[in-house]
């Protein structure tokens, strides 16, 4: 069985090969692939660059130590959080196709760990290139990566089947997995106390303010020693200097990763219906992502969902825009607020960090109008609920009695909204939190002139950077991230880059009238006489700029969006 | 002598030109034309590949024919897009749902796209008729294959469409279901709606349509009514649209079987 195996997994990894370098004949991949290629190649060997700085950190005690202790803490994680995607996925058509053939479950396992070794293989090679040569042999490196990875891929996989084996059989399960249940339980509970009597040197560590030496106190705690032990015998050879000290190693290092191969292949977890439950989720999702190129989880029982209301009548675009917003509220993950949230919060420390003589709300203030400052740059990045989500759709979407350039306006507005609303909301934060702040800031009329500047000037630059943004979807579909399938490979990467230097470039091309037209405005007014009341009408025509800009703009986009074939965006 | 009726024809609600779709080298539809008068339904039928979904993809919009001219309900679709698109709905044999819409807000969503100003008054009994009432707070990923293509089919009906669209339009339905999106179609070819129905099922197409087009590889290979297409061969005579159809696309002896 395991030729056959191999055979699917080598022609699978063959066929997509093909697909890929055939693709590279079409010059936009062609392009894509070489500017990938070269920011590869200057992130990791560009001689220019002290990555021999990078490899030297990664090879010494220090970063043995810390990696030690990240292991531990990851395969802790496993046992006790468990696992939000399996880490035996099974494809539709394996689930279709394997599960009711005559194969054995360990044959099923044995399928994973064989097609686990690919990915495995090519984390070895990444960190090569991270570690650097150092002083020992390439090859005894990556065998020594390989050893590593598959230990931790086949832990992982037995914390999991373990974990499936509890869940199906409930006590009998934790009688027949005594021992492994008894461990673990034991280990928590041990690692818990010798934190809790740790915490004095753990604490003295911290007065010191040396990162490394905390981390060098944690894993030097006796329990702690003794879990990461496992994991400091699997680092062992990576870091050895010499080959002597690689033999001297790697043995244990292999017997770690031997001993798992029994424990995974002689489970007795059922765990196909779990594999084949998330195998349906996967193919769900996927259909989700490709139709619609989003996903939204059901809302659970009893709550309610979030709702706009949307009158039957009216403009016919607004119903674009309320379709985006819905989206945009209900697609938002927990992760992403938290992401949000921490960046935030980060970005007012470090101010704080930075002016540490100002009161509270001056660096509240501060903080709301950098935040602010930085969604004009990123929120067209960020927020992407206009075509670029909805391209996808093009089908459904091209059926509707929308004119292409009313289509492609409604779609703009979406983003433009939500970046604008979320900029103004800051806005105001800023200017309630100046009110209080002790710090001597611009007079009352001043600040009142700069947030009136502010009020066009904000979407206006928002509408050109969304727009040019919808441009690159309209205009080279196949450059742009649509939905929120993320493509991979080095040749996606160039693409990004591409597409992000041509949208700047795009984007600057845009300002310049607009933002010549708005300081001859406000020039004529004469700074010296009405201070920086002379923004205002500057900051209107510049908007005015703007939108007229964009509105002729969306009419050519607009006659572009009515000839796009579906063909072109799938 | 009968007296000349005095009488005039409605004009067709669907007329198609030589119409031609090429991608590429490869011709998905060859110079196709016919029309579809109001309340008339009409079928379309032909093998995998024949052009089927092509041709209903032009006759709505999604894509632009390379030549020829369609025109629904007198506006041509190319031209005067959104005029013709007021007036006709599209139903796809895979339904297009936004997953972040609940079922009553896809309503909602289409009544302001089409302007549908008593769209409350209309949602209700649509709902009831494709017993999605139940349903109308369900997100498109928590409803079956079978209610995903009745939403489908409910916002297709919602601005009541004088030309309607269907492909494969009993995919996914249950028997009752079937049963109540026949008796849909043939209400609102009644009540003067066009339909043009493309499906694999010629049970189906015999059923309800009153006359047939059959294509392949782009070409037209019949059209009229069953009866016609017979009488115009005679070594069909007493067979059904399964017979008549596999004679026609090519496979004969599966027909003489």
């Amino acid at each position: 069985m395991i030729a056959t195996f191999t055979w699917y997994i080598a022609h699978g990894f063959r066929n997509r090969a093909v697909r890929r370098i055939r693709r590279i004949r079409e010059p936009r991949y062609a392009i894509a692939l070489i500017v990938g290629v070269l920011y590869l190649w200057s992130i990791f060997f560009n001689p220019a660059r002290s990555h021999n700085a990078m490899g030297s950190f990664a090879l010494n005690g220090t970063a043995h130590l810390f990696y030690a202790l990240g292991l531990t803490a990851l395969a802790a994680s496993w046992w006790l959080v468990g696992f939000e995607k399996l880490p035996i996925q099974y494809t539709p058509a394996e689930v279709q196709l394997l599960f009711p053939a005559p194969v054995l479950r360990r044959q099923l396992v044995e399928l994973k760990i064989l097609q686990a070794q690919l990915p495995v293989l090519l984390s070895c090679v990444l960190w090569l290139v991270i570690l650097g040569r150092g002083s020992g042999s390439i090859l005894l490196r990556c065998i020594a990566l390989w050893v590593l990875f598959t230990a931790l891929y086949l832990h992982r996989m037995s914390a999991w089947l373990v974990r499936t084996s509890l869940a199906e059989h409930g006590a009998a399960g934790a009688r027949r997995g005594f021992i492994t249940v008894l461990v673990v339980g034991t280990a928590t509970v041990a690692a818990a106390w010798s934190l809790i009597h740790g915490l004095p040197a753990l604490r003295a560590a911290f007065a010191t303010h040396a990162p490394f030496r905390i981390l060098s106190v944690a894993l030097h705690l006796p329990v702690i020693a003794v879990l990461s032990y496992p994991f400091r015998l699997l680092l062992a050879p990576v870091f050895a200097p010499t080959t002597t000290a690689w033999l001297g190693t790697i043995w244990p290092a292999a017997i770690i990763m031997l001993v798992h191969v029994p424990w995974v292949l002689h489970t007795d977890a059922a765990f196909e219906e779990a594999a084949a439950e998330a195998s349906a989720r996967r193919a769900t999702r996927l259909a989700m992502i490709r139709s619609r190129g989003t996903v939204v989880r059901p809302a659970r029982p009893g709550r309610t969902r979030f709702h706009l209301p949307l009158g039957a009548s009216g403009f016919a675009g607004v119903a674009i825009v309320w379709k985006n917003a819905l989206a945009l509220v209900r697609t938002l993950t927990v992760q992403t607020i938290i992401s949000f949230t921490i960046a935030a919060t980060a970005l007012l420390v470090g101010v704080f960090s930075l002016n540490s003589g100002h009161d509270a709300a001056a660096m509240i203030a501060t903080g709301a109008a950098i935040i602010a400052g930085v969604l004009a740059l990123m929120g067209p990045l960020w927020v992407r609920n206009d075509l670029r989500l909805d391209l996808q759709s093009l089908e459904f979407l091209r059926a509707l009695p929308l004119g292409g350039a009313e289509f492609v306006r409604a779609e703009i507005a979406a983003s433009v909204c939500v970046i604008t609303g979320l900029q103004y909301v800051l806005l105001a934060i800023a200017v309630v939190a100046a009110s209080f702040s002790t710090y001597p800031w611009f007079d009352l009329s001043d600040r009142a002139a700069l947030v009136l500047a502010l009020l066009p000037a904000l979407p206006a630059v928002n509408l050109l950077s969304v727009l040019v943004q919808n441009t690159l979807a309209l205009l080279v579909p196949g450059w742009v991230q649509l939905g929120i399938t993320r493509r991979g490979g080095v040749e996606a990467m160039g693409q990004g880059i591409v597409s992000v230097l041509g949208s700047t470039l795009a984007l600057l091309l845009l300002l310049v009238i607009p933002l010549l037209a708005g300081t001859l405005a406000s020039a004529l007014l004469r700074f010296e006489r009405y201070g920086l009341w002379a923004l205002l009408p500057g900051a209107i025509v510049v908007a005015a700029a703007a939108l007229a800009e964009a509105w002729g703009i969306t009419v050519w986009l607009g006659r572009r969006f009515e000839r796009l074939e579906p063909a072109e965006v799938t | 002598m009968s007296e000349p009726s005095t009488s005039v024809a409605p004009p067709p609600a669907i007329e198609v030109d030589r119409l031609t779709k090429l991608y590429g080298n490869l011709t998905a539809v060859d110079s196709l034309s016919f029309t579809v008068a109001p309340g008339e339904v009409f079928g379309l039928v032909g093998p995998n590949g024949a052009g089927k979904t092509t041709t209903l993809r032009s006759l709505c919009g999604i894509i632009r024919p390379t030549t020829g001219s369609i025109r629904i309900t007198g506006h041509d679709i190319v031209n005067d897009p959104v005029a013709a698109k007021r007036t006709l709905a599209f139903i796809p044999d895979e339904p297009q749902l936004f997953e972040y819409l609940t079922v009553s807000e896809h309503l909602q969503f289409i009544a302001r796209i089409y302007g549908v100003g008593d769209a409350p008054a209309r949602s209700a009994p649509l709902l009831a008729e494709l017993e999605l009432t139940d349903k109308r707070d369900a997100l498109p990923s928590e409803l079956s294959r079978g209610m995903r293509q009745k939403l489908a089919i409910a916002c297709g009906l919602l601005h009541r469409p004088r030309v309607l669209m269907l492909d494969e339009p009993l995919t996914g339905l249950d028997p009752m279901g079937i049963r109540k999106m026949k008796a849909t179609i043939t209400a609102r070819a009644r009540e003067g709606t066009a339909v043009l129905l493309s499906s694999h099922l010629l049970q189906l197409v015999e059923e309800l349509c009153s006359r047939i087009l059959i294509i392949q590889s782009g070409r037209l290979v019949a059209i009229g009514a069953m009866d016609d297409i017979i009488a115009d061969r005679p070594q069909l005579a007493g067979r059904g649209l399964e017979d008549v159809f596999l004679a026609l696309t090519g496979d004969g002896d599966a027909a003489a079987r």
